[in-house]
């Protein structure tokens, strides 16, 4: 067997004179009958389903699409309405005894912090003052 | 079916297609179809999973149609989309050398089981004879026979197809006819010349 037969039927790479001669084997007569016996081949007939089938799947790709969408719009709505409706109830207020001890702590903070007179050394911020009793 | 050969009718067609227009992808789909399922049927030896995968070329043609620049034909784009869904389901699918699944020509008439009588016939036994050597063949060989010698695509549009190259295309059609002058030298005359 001729050495471009062999490189043919691997696949391998052909030089311009093996290529020539692969030309001509594939134009000889014995070639071009077997062609011949090939291309006489009648078609088979396509099923008349694949047409619907086809046209079927189209339209329930578009169809999916609306209802990936709308799918996806009310599981947003109703997500934003669970956060919404999970919330607890408002915190209540601080009771007045409550609220009168936080002032009085904060008067009590702002007395004993003794500020620079000037405000230029705020070094001095941090000194606390010698707290004096307050009258009862 | 919509303009016969015309190309102008068949660009106009695509473009339709391309904006979504599924009546105009219909047309698209009956013009090719003959075609597509010839092809892919002598490829995959199975009526069943030709019909899948005809229906599998077309929607896939369809979800890609806008990428769809006119540089190849309409036929060879189509051609190259059902090949390579072809490789993938010979890659997915049990192998089966089994000859008698092969379904191209019943030896029986599937409905009233009586001999089919175009096997009595010369040309029916070489019909036969023809399509199971293409059935031996491996699927690469086979491909680019049932494209060059069937469908008529030149060796540059195969190599498209296939994705291979040209020299590869020829080295493979000379080895492909080569096993089917073998296989039908009883039917060729003067037999086998090496």
């Amino acid at each position: 067997m001729s050495d471009w037969i062999i490189k043919a039927e691997r696949e391998e790479p052909l030089n311009e004179t093996e290529a020539q001669a692969l030309e001509e084997a594939l134009q000889a007569p014995e070639s071009q009958t077997v062609a011949q016996m090939v291309g006489s081949l009648p078609p088979f007939d396509a099923p008349t389903t694949i047409s619907k089938r086809v046209a079927s799947a189209i339209s329930m790709r578009g169809r999916l699409r609306y209802a990936y969408g709308f799918g996806a719009a009310a599981a947003a709505c109703l997500a934003v309405f669970a956060v919404l409706s999970q919330e607890g109830p408002e915190q209540a207020p601080v009771t007045q005894s409550e609220a009168s001890e936080l002032l009085e702590w904060h008067y009590e903070a702002a007395a004993t912090t003794v500020l620079p007179g000037d405000g230029a050394n705020l070094a001095g911020f941090s000194q606390v003052a010698t707290q004096e009793a307050r009258p009862q | 079916m919509a303009g016969g050969s015309d190309p102008t009718v068949e660009e106009a067609l695509i473009r339709r297609a391309k904006a979504k227009d599924t009546e105009a992808f219909g047309w698209l789909v009956e013009r090719y179809q003959a075609r597509i399922y010839s092809y892919i049927r002598r490829l995959v030896r199975s009526r069943e999973e030709a019909e899948d995968l005809t229906q599998d070329t077309f929607v896939k043609a369809y979800r890609n149609i806008d990428r769809y620049d006119g540089r190849a034909s309409m036929a060879t784009w189509l051609f190259r989309i059902a090949s390579n869904l072809c490789i993938d389901a010979s890659r997915n699918r049990s192998r089966r050398v089994d000859a008698v699944s092969i379904e191209i020509m019943p030896v029986r008439d599937p409905e009233d089981g009586t001999w089919n009588p175009e096997l009595h016939s010369v040309a029916g036994e070489m019909r036969a004879a023809v399509e199971a050597a293409i059935a031996d063949l491996k699927e690469p060989l086979r491909a680019v026979l049932l494209l060059h010698d069937v469908e008529g695509l030149t060796y540059e549009e195969i190599a498209g197809v296939v994705d291979v190259p040209l020299g590869t295309v020829k080295s493979r059609l000379f080895v492909a006819r080569k096993s089917l002058q073998k296989a039908l030298s009883p039917f060729l005359e003067g037999g086998v010349s090496q």
